[in-house]
């Protein structure tokens, strides 16, 4: 027999375990400077990071939080610990990492992965890494892969200290201040020179902690004429109360360098998701993102590139699947700079249940972006009508010397491709999940195959019991 | 040769990284009419398109010799301005632009000068006539809504209010009727007769050619000219097909 | 002086693209407001209607007026708004079951603020056609361009009630034309057609934003947006901001826009006739208006338009 058809919730279970919490230290749950301090305390910041920090929690309390996307009222930020140390020193081998967090990741398909296709993987568990490590090959290449911690103190202190937190401010927004108070944990990746990975490096986080924030900081650099792939997986066990993850990635993308930067969201429901991820590209380079949001309650995330140097791109591939109880305000951003630089936006959304999926965007055009090339095209999927589906792309071009281009489409599915499969012995159900899949297929066809299988699982649970 | 009008040597086309025309000779002299015929997508239109100038097609080698000159590095206006006129396939719908208004600034860029309205009118209306088109056509936004022949009928209108030297035909017959094959026929013969102007008509049937004497038909395959010969070329093709023709070498 | 905060969309987005609202500057101490005017238009009936501007001696006027049609009446309301002093003008429309308007508005400026607001109410089976022309004029010497705003907002309210939208712009100097449209489906089978082209120079400013919003309910409604911005100045700055809102299954919304120098197919086909760049974007740059007058049923309504193009751009 078949899934019920009425089912509240979906399966979710391998997400969903929750680990005893265990941890070394937990912070104090608010925002005060002294929490700062003790936080700087507790991780041995360099006395820069601490003054950082306090000018971010300044810059925090001055910023209003935005009152254009969707609601953040049930985040009371008194009461998240920004800070979850678990029992553990960051590992190299697996082995030595503690069994709870191991079977977790182990359940999660992480060092797997590691053995079968990644050049490199860290984990990160709550506020810190628990497992970094990175293959003698990709390693003799010169390439840096390591937690941002042992990078801001150790070889590459001077190197963290020019990029950190320079192209995203705290100053840009309420919850870039709050991660530049808080942050700790994430990835330092540095490739050199006319370098090329042929395989990703991967990060993964999972928070754990019941109420507790996430705040890693991703800092990549990839050199001239250099080319790497990096993939990042977040889960988090369901709670009911609140739980934040304030993230940040700055890629720094120099002259005829390539980065594709792939990230699978899979946050709880009970998660504010509340990222932010930008690239700065050089004569010639390129960035392309390819994203896939399916979890969280409520998520702000549009991934923006500036296409500074002539002849840059970007490519932004995503899919948002909005479910019962989510709020996924998702899209990306692009800034043109220089000249003949491209950008393409190419998004799916999907609102089922109940859920809210806004596609949200902008191009912007400088005086000095001659030749530029833009084409945005986003579909939206409504599932039912107690589902919402907004698109909200603004175009702001200041040359007129440039090709911008923008498509939007809205619409449900359609009647006569759902008999066509059940003509063809499918059931009403699957014949649904197949056309959802395919219509989320701009992304699976982006990712590596491990990844789109996971991305079609996810698509599949999310489908089950959606005929009512 | 003093008389040739257009003289295309060893022509090759790329659009974009393919390559469409490999080494293409064809030589159309004043007053001529010839016909080139070939199967779909053997390059026939990228001709027209490559000696009308469009930026697309890109020429990687050879020459286009015109009035003897050559054009092939000069902006298409400018080409346009010396006497050719591609008539295409699907002319393009310009919301805001009245056909009359069209024309009347083709005119004025041609000759420089400003054709008095009023002589302007009566020579569209009588070339309508002509046509056996609707004058309210001449104030009706370019193309816009037009039907498939009516479209066609407004390109031969140009066609006879421009005067070019040569006129480049893609497919113009393509869609019509019998009735607006005939018109359009009539009204190249009109051309040939008013303007003495040459002719280069791509075409599939007959019909179009009823009303003209062809001089010279040109089979065109894979980017060449694989034979040439009179009008009685255009008759066999027609009775046995682009295979048979190069079975029977 | 006061900011009069106008053109808010209804869902907003970053706040630094500065596309939220608008603000106008107006001296409400000064200003000349006229007594409503209320216009019926009983069952059954066609008719013309104009509304004119009214020329004062103050600096600041408002004026707003209310027209009703009844059920399966025809009629065309012509609003001449080419303004020599600051202008708010408010129009709203009831539009009964089974009735049709068409309104064609002139919005034209030399050096005045103009604001223009229009309200539509549409019922069961009704229909509405907006043809509007926003037409940036030449200040005298030592003046600041005109800045036009219009903020135009239809209630699809019953069952296939449609809304069919034409709006052309041309923009020069400094001229700020700053545009809001919000299309509310409500009925079901509700239907909008928006299709809007302009041309901007010199230093021309334009803000379009278009809202399609679907309520819960509109099933089988059906709305598309549609912009062509020709950039023809090298300081010209254009933003454009096509949402769509939807909270219905069983709907269709679309929107595309274009923005840049004339496409590359138009300017073959032009060129292919002899005629140059420049030439051709003129030509374009008229035909966004001369679009309109296409549209129109009568010689007075063309002539409108056209006196004003010839004003600004010459002869054709």
């Amino acid at each position: 027999m078949e899934e019920k058809i009425y089912v509240d919730d979906i399966d979710r279970s391998i997400y969903d375990i929750k680990d005893v919490e265990d941890d070394d230290f937990r912070m104090e749950e608010g925002l005060t400077a002294d929490i700062i301090k003790k936080l700087s305390e507790e991780k041995d910041d360099p006395d820069w990071m601490k003054e950082f920090r306090l000018e971010s929690l300044k810059i925090y309390n001055e910023l209003k939080i935005p009152d254009w996307g969707p609601s953040i009222e049930g985040l009371d930020m008194d009461h998240i610990a920004t800070y979850v140390r678990p029992k553990s020193n960051m590992e190299n081998t697996w082995e030595n990492v503690p069994q709870d967090i191991k079977d977790t990741f182990e359940r999660l398909g992480i060092p797997q992965a590691e053995r079968k296709s990644l050049a490199g993987v860290g984990a990160q568990y709550d506020s810190e890494l628990v497992y970094h490590n990175v293959k003698d090959e990709v390693a003799e290449q010169g390439v840096i892969y390591t937690d941002m911690e042992s990078a801001m103190k150790g070889e590459y202190a001077d190197m963290v200290k020019e990029y950190f937190m320079k192209l995203v401010p705290p100053s840009d927004h309420k919850f870039a201040a709050l991660h530049g108070a808080v942050w700790s944990g994430g990835s330092f990746v540095y490739v050199p020179k006319n370098t090329e990975l042929s395989i990703p490096l991967q990060s993964y986080f999972r928070l754990n902690a019941k109420g507790a924030g996430q705040f890693e900081h991703t800092l990549i650099i990839v050199d001239e004429g250099a080319s790497l792939h990096f993939i990042e997986g977040c889960s988090a066990p369901k709670y009911n109360v609140a739980n934040l993850h304030a993230g940040c990635v700055e890629l720094y993308v120099k002259k005829n360098a390539k980065l594709r930067y792939s990230t699978i969201e899979n946050w709880s429901k009970n998660m504010y998701n509340l990222n932010t991820k930008r690239a700065i590209v050089e004569e010639g380079g390129s960035v392309e993102w390819v994203s896939g949001s399916f979890g969280s309650h409520v998520g702000y995330l549009y991934p923006m590139s500036v296409l500074k140097g002539d002849n840059s791109r970007m490519e932004f591939t995503g899919v948002t699947f909005a479910g019962n109880g989510q709020n996924l305000d998702t899209g990306a951003k692009v800034v043109h700079i220089g000249k003949n630089t491209s950008s393409y936006m190419n998004t799916r959304s999907i609102s089922k249940s109940g859920g809210i999926s806004t596609f949200r965007s902008s191009v912007v055009v400088n005086k000095s972006a001659t030749g530029t090339k833009s084409a945005v095209s986003c579909e939206s999927l409504m599932l039912d009508s107690e589902s919402r589906s907004d698109t909200i792309p603004a175009m702001d071009i200041r040359t007129k010397d440039a090709d911008v281009g923008h498509e939007a489409k809205i619409g449900s599915i359609s009647d006569d491709a759902v008999f066509y499969l059940m003509s063809r012995g499918m059931s009403e159900e699957d014949a649904r999940a197949l056309i959802v899949s395919g219509f989320a297929d701009n992304v699976s066809k982006e990712l590596p195959l491990e990844y789109a299988v996971e991305m079609n699982n996810l698509i599949r649970l999310e489908m089950k019991g959606s005929i009512g | 040769m003093e008389n040739n009008l257009l003289e295309i040597k060893d022509l090759y086309v790329n659009v974009g990284e393919k390559e469409i025309l490999k080494g293409v000779n064809l030589t159309v002299g004043s007053n001529e009419t010839h016909v080139l015929m070939g199967p779909n997508g053997t390059g026939k239109s990228t001709l027209g398109y490559a000696i009308c100038g469009n930026p697309r097609y890109d020429i990687t080698g050879g020459d286009i010799i015109f009035d003897g000159e050559s054009i092939k590095d000069m902006p298409v206006n400018e080409r346009a301005k010396k006497g050719i006129f591609l008539s295409f396939q699907n002319p393009l719908e310009v919301p805001g632009v009245t056909l009359s208004a069209f024309i009347r600034s083709s005119l004025e860029q041609k000759t420089g000068q400003r054709m008095k309205l009023w002589d302007f009118k009566k020579k569209l209306k009588e070339t309508m006539a002509l046509l056996s088109m609707d004058e309210a056509y001449a104030d009706r936004d370019l193309n816009v809504g037009f039907s498939g022949g009516e479209k066609k009928k407004a390109e031969i209108l140009q066609l006879l209010m421009l005067e070019p030297k040569l006129a480049i035909l893609d497919e113009t017959d393509s869609g019509l009727d019998v009735d607006a094959v005939r018109t359009v026929s009539n009204g190249i013969k009109i051309f040939k007769e008013r303007c003495e102007g040459s002719l280069l008509i791509i075409t599939h049937s007959t019909k179009i050619l009823e009303a003209l004497t062809v001089d010279t038909t040109h089979i065109m395959e894979s980017g060449v000219i694989v034979k040439e010969g009179d009008s009685s070329l255009v008759d066999e093709i027609i009775s046995k097909g682009f295979e048979e023709l190069k079975a029977g070498e | 002086m006061t900011n009069l905060n106008i053109n808010a969309m209804p869902a907003k987005t970053w706040h630094w693209l500065a596309v939220n609202d608008a603000k106008i500057k107006w001296d409400s101490n000064s200003e000349e407001i006229y007594a409503d005017e209320l216009i019926v238009v009983s069952e059954n009936n066609k008719e013309e209607i104009w509304v004119e501007d009214i020329a004062t001696q103050k600096e600041y006027n408002s004026k707003k007026v209310k027209i009703e049609v009844k059920e399966n009446s025809e009629v065309t309301v012509i609003a001449n708004h080419d303004v020599d002093n600051n202008l708010r003008a408010f129009l709203d429309i009831d539009i009964s079951k089974n009735a049709k308007v068409k309104l064609v508005q002139l919005l034209a400026s030399e050096d005045k603020s103009l604001y223009n607001e229009v309200k539509v109410s549409c019922r069961e089976n009704s229909n509405f056609e907006l043809v509007q022309a926003f037409i940036g004029k030449n200040p005298d010497a030592g003046k600041e361009y005109g800045k036009i705003y219009s903020n135009v907002t239809v209630d699809l309210n019953e069952d296939k009630a449609d809304f069919k939208y034409d709006m052309g712009y041309f923009g020069q100097g400094d001229n700020l034309l700053d545009y809001n449209l919000v299309v509310n489906h409500f009925g079901k089978n509700t239907n909008c057609d928006i299709k809007v082209n302009g041309a901007l120079k010199d230093k021309s400013q334009k803000v379009f934003r278009g809202t399609i919003d679907f309520k819960k309910g509109a099933s089988g409604s059906v709305g598309a947006e549609n912009e062509t911005v020709l950039m023809l100045g090298e300081d010209v700055v254009n933003k454009t901001v096509p949402v769509i809102l939807c909270s219905e299954e069983e709907v269709s919304g679309t929107h595309g826009a274009s923005i840049g120098e004339l496409d590359e197919e138009t300017l073959f086909y032009f060129e292919s006739r002899g005629i140059d760049k420049e030439t051709a974007e003129n030509i374009m740059a008229r035909a966004s208006i001369e679009r309109l007058v296409g549209l129109m049923d009568n010689i007075k309504e063309k002539e409108l338009i056209e006196n004003t193009l010839q004003e600004v751009l010459g002869d054709a």
